[in-house]
């Protein structure tokens, strides 16, 4: 064999690893840790899982809904067991394999698990499954899906109040129906303020680049955006960093992110997801569950009253900066969402 | 209008400089004959490794010199399992790989655990550089970038003399090529190779760094988000010369940036497609490079004396 041939067929196999590795790196690959931790209570106590594809480490997301079950677990004495990072294409298998071993509820953690829950749940009656954010419910599967274009049709509200070029941006991880939602509440919110504002958006396909978050917002920024949003969980701490470097402001999502950049976010819309999850625990505990498709909506504070388990947090140190007559506009939008005199439509696809 | 292309262009640099990085160095290795599948690796580690320097002594220097020490570290382990040992250098590159990420993302949960917002240090801001940065479209275009831009822009005419002008670039392409041949001739091939392949781990430390000291200013877990394999095809891509790899790593940044320019300004070209160019277009490249590469004729082959 000839030295030549050799060195082809090497760099055939290179260029043909290479091309397979290119496609596979959009996806991210799984590392799934497992933690269990068993209840100290006596009697049997619930048997509950997390489930989720995003990571715990991620200071939003995935954070958000381990912490939520963290407390939860100290609330009722769960034996809680958490699972990160699985790969979309793992889902069904993971769910399975959490309904084997016995648990009472499976949280599954994000929209793509909606219809796996729906194919697994029906080979097992007794397990019971809420899919948080998801759009599929049966006997034994619910889903929670927040109303979350009414938080973000705040946020446009505001931003198209406080931007000085009439021009505001959004960069979404990926197109899924519920970021599409939160995306059109936004456009809704900005144009009921100023009816000609320029709404500029992006997809970008990725949850955890923080750098092609910030090349995004740094790109809408030229484009003369003045207040970035984002729904990118990890890759949307890039688009907080573009908005820090070029002075202007950034909205937060899911968690309250001030504290990432404090003089960067003007405020958050938050999901309250250990208020959502307790309110699952509970219905499997009081033996009431019902698959239904739930969609809580809008609230003025953390731990307020009502249902709802979407709010927009504090101003923080950035208070003083926002004029009282956009607080007080701001406010009555909110109270006007919350008794159902502003209603904020459910889009899950993209309108132009 | 022309103020959009300048963004994208200036974009699609700083989006290339990671991968660039790394290339420069892995270029290096592999003509030493030692392909190093494990970049991306490297690059994670070197990311948390500036990330978490810099973190504690709020140092930046420091931060990159930590950047650059991890990743040789990991390189040196490459280089005992491929050059020692003579292990499967793709099986060992692939090791690297998923060594790096686990480590990486193990020690930053180690350190920082679950929270709900993520440490940061403060970025290495744009330096202009005077007067250059001043001339229309090229300076905002090439003089106003960081500190690590330049220096990548720096590297790139010295890997090249470094390779092809000294004569330990020599001692290094006469080993990836023929490396009984430079044994006869009294270099020593395991150590040339080592060097190599710890000089490319250097390399992909200021890769990774740079996306977390520069870019971002946080670590994540993946943050390297596949510059390591764009990395790896850069160099087939600019058929291991260092002018020609800088050209495969611009492709990438710039395809990339102009689809996130384009979506920015509202075309009605479908975003899924956009998306899809920076992938797309480096294989359609690759491909049609592919009759005309020529690898060290060495490469991903271990060396033992005295056999044929």
């Amino acid at each position: 064999m000839s030295k030549r041939s050799e060195v082809s067929r090497i760099t055939g196999a290179m260029a043909g690893i290479m091309v397979a590795v290119i496609l596979i790196t959009g996806s991210s690959f799984s590392f799934p840790t497992l933690e269990r931790v068993w209840a100290q209570e006596e009697g049997t106590p619930l048997k509950v899982a997390l489930l989720t594809d995003a990571l715990f480490s991620d200071g939003g997301w995935g954070a958000t809904a381990y912490n939520a079950s963290q407390a939860l677990k100290e609330k009722y004495g769960l034996e809680l067991t958490t699972v990160e990072n699985v790969a979309i294409p793992d889902i069904e298998p993971t769910l399975r394999d959490f309904a084997d071993q016995g648990n009472n509820l499976i949280i599954a953690h994000g929209f793509e698990w909606g219809d796996p829950a729906l194919r697994v749940g029906a080979d097992y009656p007794d397990t019971k499954f809420v899919v948080f954010t998801g759009l599929t419910n049966g006997s034994n599967v619910a889903s929670v899906f927040p109303m979350q274009q009414e938080g973000s049709y705040v946020l446009g509200a505001l931003a198209a109040m406080m931007s000085k070029t009439g021009t505001i941006g959004f960069v979404g991880g990926q197109a899924y129906p519920n970021i599409i939602n939160i995306f059109e509440g936004y456009k809704q919110g900005a144009k009921s303020i100023n009816p000609d504002i320029k709404v500029l958006g992006q997809y970008i396909d990725t949850f955890t680049d923080p750098a092609r978050g910030k090349e995004a917002g740094v790109s809408l920024i030229n484009n003369g955006a003045d207040f970035l949003f984002h729904v990118a969980d990890l890759s949307g701490q890039g688009v907080i960093q573009a908005a820090k470097e070029k002075g202007i402001y950034a909205l937060g999502v899911v968690a309250d992110q001030h504290n990432l950049a404090p003089d960067t976010v003007l405020t958050s819309f938050v999901l309250d997801m250990e208020k959502a999850f307790d309110g699952a625990i509970k219905m499997v505990q009081n033996g009431n569950f019902s698959g239904q498709l739930y969609k809580p909506g809008l609230e003025t504070a953390k731990g307020a009253s009502g249902d709802g388990i979407v709010f927009i947090a504090p101003f923080h140190n950035l208070d003083s900066e926002v004029p009282s007559d956009v607080k007080q506009r701001l406010n009555q939008i909110v109270q006007d969402i919350i008794s159902g005199k502003i209603v904020v439509p459910e889009r899950t696809e993209a309108s132009s | 209008m022309i103020d959009l292309i300048i963004g994208i262009v200036a974009s699609g640099i700083r989006m290339s400089t990671p991968s660039l990085f790394a290339a420069l160095g892995e270029n290096i290795a592999e003509r030493s004959g030692v392909l190093n599948l494990g970049v991306e690796g490297m690059m994670l580690i070197g990311a948390f490794a500036g990330f978490i320097g810099t973190f504690v002594t709020g140092n930046v220097i420091i931060g990159i010199l930590f950047a650059v020490s991890g990743p040789m570290v990991m390189a040196g382990l490459m280089a005992f399992l491929s050059v020692s040992l003579r292990t499967n250098q793709l099986v060992a590159g692939l090791a690297i790989w998923l060594l790096g990420v686990g480590l990486a993302a193990l020690l930053y949960r180690l350190t920082f655990g679950v929270v709900t917002v993520a440490p940061t240090v403060p970025t290495i801001p744009p330096l202009d550089i005077p007067f250059l940065s001043s001339i229309p479209v090229l300076g905002p275009i090439i003089f106003h970038h960081d500190a690590m831009i330049y220096l990548a822009f720096l590297l790139i005419p010295l890997t090249h003399i470094f390779l092809f002008k000294t004569n330990i670039g020599l001692k290094i392409r006469t080993v990836g090529e023929n490396p009984k041949q430079a044994d006869t001739l009294g270099v020593n091939v395991n150590r040339i190779r080592y060097i190599s392949v710890i000089i490319g781990g250097a390399f992909a430390g200021l890769g990774g760094s740079y996306i977390a000291l520069v870019t971002t200013g946080s670590f994540s877990e993946g943050i390297a988000a596949g510059q390591g394999w764009i990395a790896l095809a850069a160099v087939i891509f600019g058929r291991w010369r260092p002018f020609w790899i800088v050209l495969g790593a611009l492709v990438y940044g710039m395809v990339n940036a102009t689809a996130l320019g384009l979506q920015s300004m509202g075309t009605t070209i479908p975003f899924q497609f956009l998306l899809m160019l920076p992938y797309l277009l480096p294989i359609a490249i690759l491909a049609a490079m592919y009759k005309r590469s020529v690898a060290p004729a060495a490469l991903a082959t271990p060396y033992k004396r005295g056999e044929r």
